[in-house]
């Protein structure tokens, strides 16, 4: 078995207690800032939905406001915007740069993204439920968590694994300001250096995380589906 | 029971102002059945959704048990749904739900016991005879199944007042009798108000009391059910009634053939229509023997509508003489209370 890793990898021995490390920041990056930013995605695109003409909350000055951000966030390329929001990141936690500078551009990058999809998939429940859950006396928080979200699992998890594996992508993005995590990893060893073997194994370890996620997500939707 | 008061509605639209709703007035009364029909788009929904205020009148008054709810606010109309049960075309029910849980949802936030909710459960579901399917997903159900849940979902929370918005649209006509027949049990054993939305006249006929006709957002006929079919007093009630039997039949041949060969062209049609005591047989033989006029029958038809007969015929008179007057014939048919109509 180590002869094997040794002949396949040969910078493995080397390098792996940094390799452990960065795939450590990657994780800490993936759940805090996923948590976060799945938290706050859902909340807006909930927000989206019920504030929208004819929503069960109708509030147009929330619905344009959340409407037009999103719609700006998203015009701007990643990699500026976290160059933008290192000032904004200094005033929540404290620096621009590292593990913890990146919490902020990560969740900004997003939960626009993930908003959208959120907005899209609630949008998309047959109205009536809400009709009958509003004949029935439901209070709209009750809808919320009762019918839209509820009866939205398979449809959230779908848009949530859609929108993990372009998180992935911007958290290898953000080790370009020292948040560090595998995506910098690769580009310390994989592109300067030029370790073939190393890349490769990025790419296993990337391949491997999506995969799991997926088979999750699949096992959510085939349980919540009927 | 419920009053309806002067309710306006309009909808803005891309295509501009909808007026939905016109000046419509009902006063429906505890323990009847009461129905709205009219075609797509009549505005029947959107009147009925303003009983339980789901849609705001632009203008008008919502009484429902001698108090204006008109002007509630959302956390008071909560509480007043709670008392108005609503099904729908569609079922809507909750996928994710079993039927037990769908029934639980208006149940489970009223603070009352889950052992109660059981019990309660429970017997909801043997009034509508679904005892056997408490645990399973509304995907499994047929068409009638999903609509005798969403009954029971709507009558968990012991409403007094049942709305029915094309309840029985998306069902086979065989269905469609037996959740109007557990509709009218209801109506009998719980003296439950029921008003029902449609589009099908039958429906009004099967168990309706009284009703009203709708076309292009205005009430333009309410009586009871047996005068509506007797004396329908607009162009649209006689449409709806010829649309209930299979008189219908006959008038679209008699009308878009022009010629039916089982027919003497030179002679006129008549539809009669007679109620109450007036029945047909004697009839023609009294007009024989009175008159010695002849009928050629194409078409009849005897109802029971809130089991009192109705009786839909249509003749061609002629004497036993060429040439005979028959009008004296048809005025002894007037007189005898059978209203005379000629249709061709
Ligand atoms: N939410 C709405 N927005 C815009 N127009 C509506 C809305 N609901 C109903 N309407 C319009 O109001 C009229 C009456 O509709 P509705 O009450 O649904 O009729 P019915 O139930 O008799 O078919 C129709 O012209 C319909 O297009
Ligand atoms: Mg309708």
């Amino acid at each position: 078995m180590e002869n094997l890793v040794n002949t396949l990898l040969p910078n493995f021995e080397r390098l792996s207690e940094e390799f452990y490390s960065s795939l450590l920041d990657t994780l800490i990056m993936v759940l805090v800032s996923g948590t976060i930013a799945w938290v706050l995605g859902v909340v807006i695109g909930v927000l989206l939905v019920v504030c929208k003409k004819g929503g069960i909350l109708e509030n147009r000055f929330v619905y344009i406001f959340f409407d037009r951000a999103i719609d700006v966030l998203r015009a701007i390329p990643f990699i500026i915007l976290m160059v933008l929001l290192i000032p904004l990141s200094r005033a929540i936690v404290g620096t621009g740069s590292g593990l913890t500078g990146s919490f902020v551009a990560l969740i900004f990058g997003t939960v626009p993204f993930f908003s959208r999809q959120i907005e899209s998939v609630l949008s998309h429940l047959d109205s009536g439920l809400i009709e009958a859950s509003k004949a029935m006396g439901l209070r709209p928080l009750e809808i919320i968590f009762g019918v839209y979200l509820r009866e939205s699992i398979p449809g959230i998890t779908r848009v949530t694994m859609i929108t993990f594996v372009s998180f992935i992508g911007i958290t290898a993005i953000a080790g370009a300001i020292g948040a560090g995590g595998i995506g910098d990893f690769a580009i310390r060893y994989g592109y300067q250096m030029g370790y073939r073997d190393m890349i490769w194994l990025v790419v296993a370890v990337v391949l491997l995380i999506i995969s799991i996620v997926q088979g999750i997500g699949k096992l959510i939707i085939k349980k919540t589906t009927f | 029971m419920i009053k309806l008061e002067h309710i306006e509605k309009y909808f803005d639209t891309s295509k501009g102002k909808v007026h939905a709703v016109k000046d419509v007035s009902l006063n429906i009364k505890q323990g009847e059945i009461f129905g709205v029909i009219g075609f797509s788009g009549a505005g029947k929904s959107t009147i009925v959704r303003c009983i339980n205020l789901l849609e705001k009148p632009d203008s008008g008054k919502v009484i429902i048990d001698g108090e204006d709810i008109t002007d509630y606010s959302d956390k008071e109309l909560s509480s007043v749904r709670q008392s108005i049960g609503m099904i729908f075309q569609h079922f809507n029910l909750m996928p994710s739900r079993t039927v037990f849980d769908n029934i639980d949802m208006p149940l489970k936030r009223t603070g009352m016991k889950k052992e109660d909710r059981i019990k309660k459960i429970t017997k909801l579901l043997e009034l509508v005879e679904l005892s056997d399917k408490a645990y399973v997903h509304p995907s499994q159900l047929s068409g009638g199944q999903k609509q005798r849940v969403a009954i029971a979902r709507a009558l968990a929370c012991d409403p007094k007042i049942l709305l029915c918005d094309e309840a029985t649209s998306a069902l086979d006509p065989k269905t469609t009798a037996s959740i109007l027949k557990l509709l009218k049990t209801l109506n009998e054993q719980l003296k439950l108000t029921i008003v029902i939305i449609t589009h099908q006249m039958s429906v009004v006929k099967d168990i309706c009391h009284r009703a009203a006709i709708m076309e292009n957002g205005e009430v333009v006929e309410c009586n009871d059910v047996y005068e509506l079919f007797a004396n329908p007093k607009t162009e649209l009630g006689k449409k709806f009634i010829e649309t209930s039997g299979s008189s219908e039949n006959f008038l679209k041949l008699l009308h878009t053939k022009g010629k039916l060969e089982f027919i003497d062209e030179n002679l006129p049609v008549y539809h009669l229509t007679y109620t109450g005591n007036a029945t047909a047989i004697p009839l023609m033989s009294r007009l024989y023997a009175n008159f010695g006029i002849e009928a050629n029958i194409l078409y009849g038809n005897i109802d029971y509508i809130e089991e009192k007969p109705f009786g839909q015929l249509c003749v061609q008179l002629f004497g036993k003489e060429p040439n005979q007057d028959i009008e004296p014939a048809l005025e002894f048919i007037r007189k005898m209370g059978v209203s005379l109509e000629r249709i061709k």
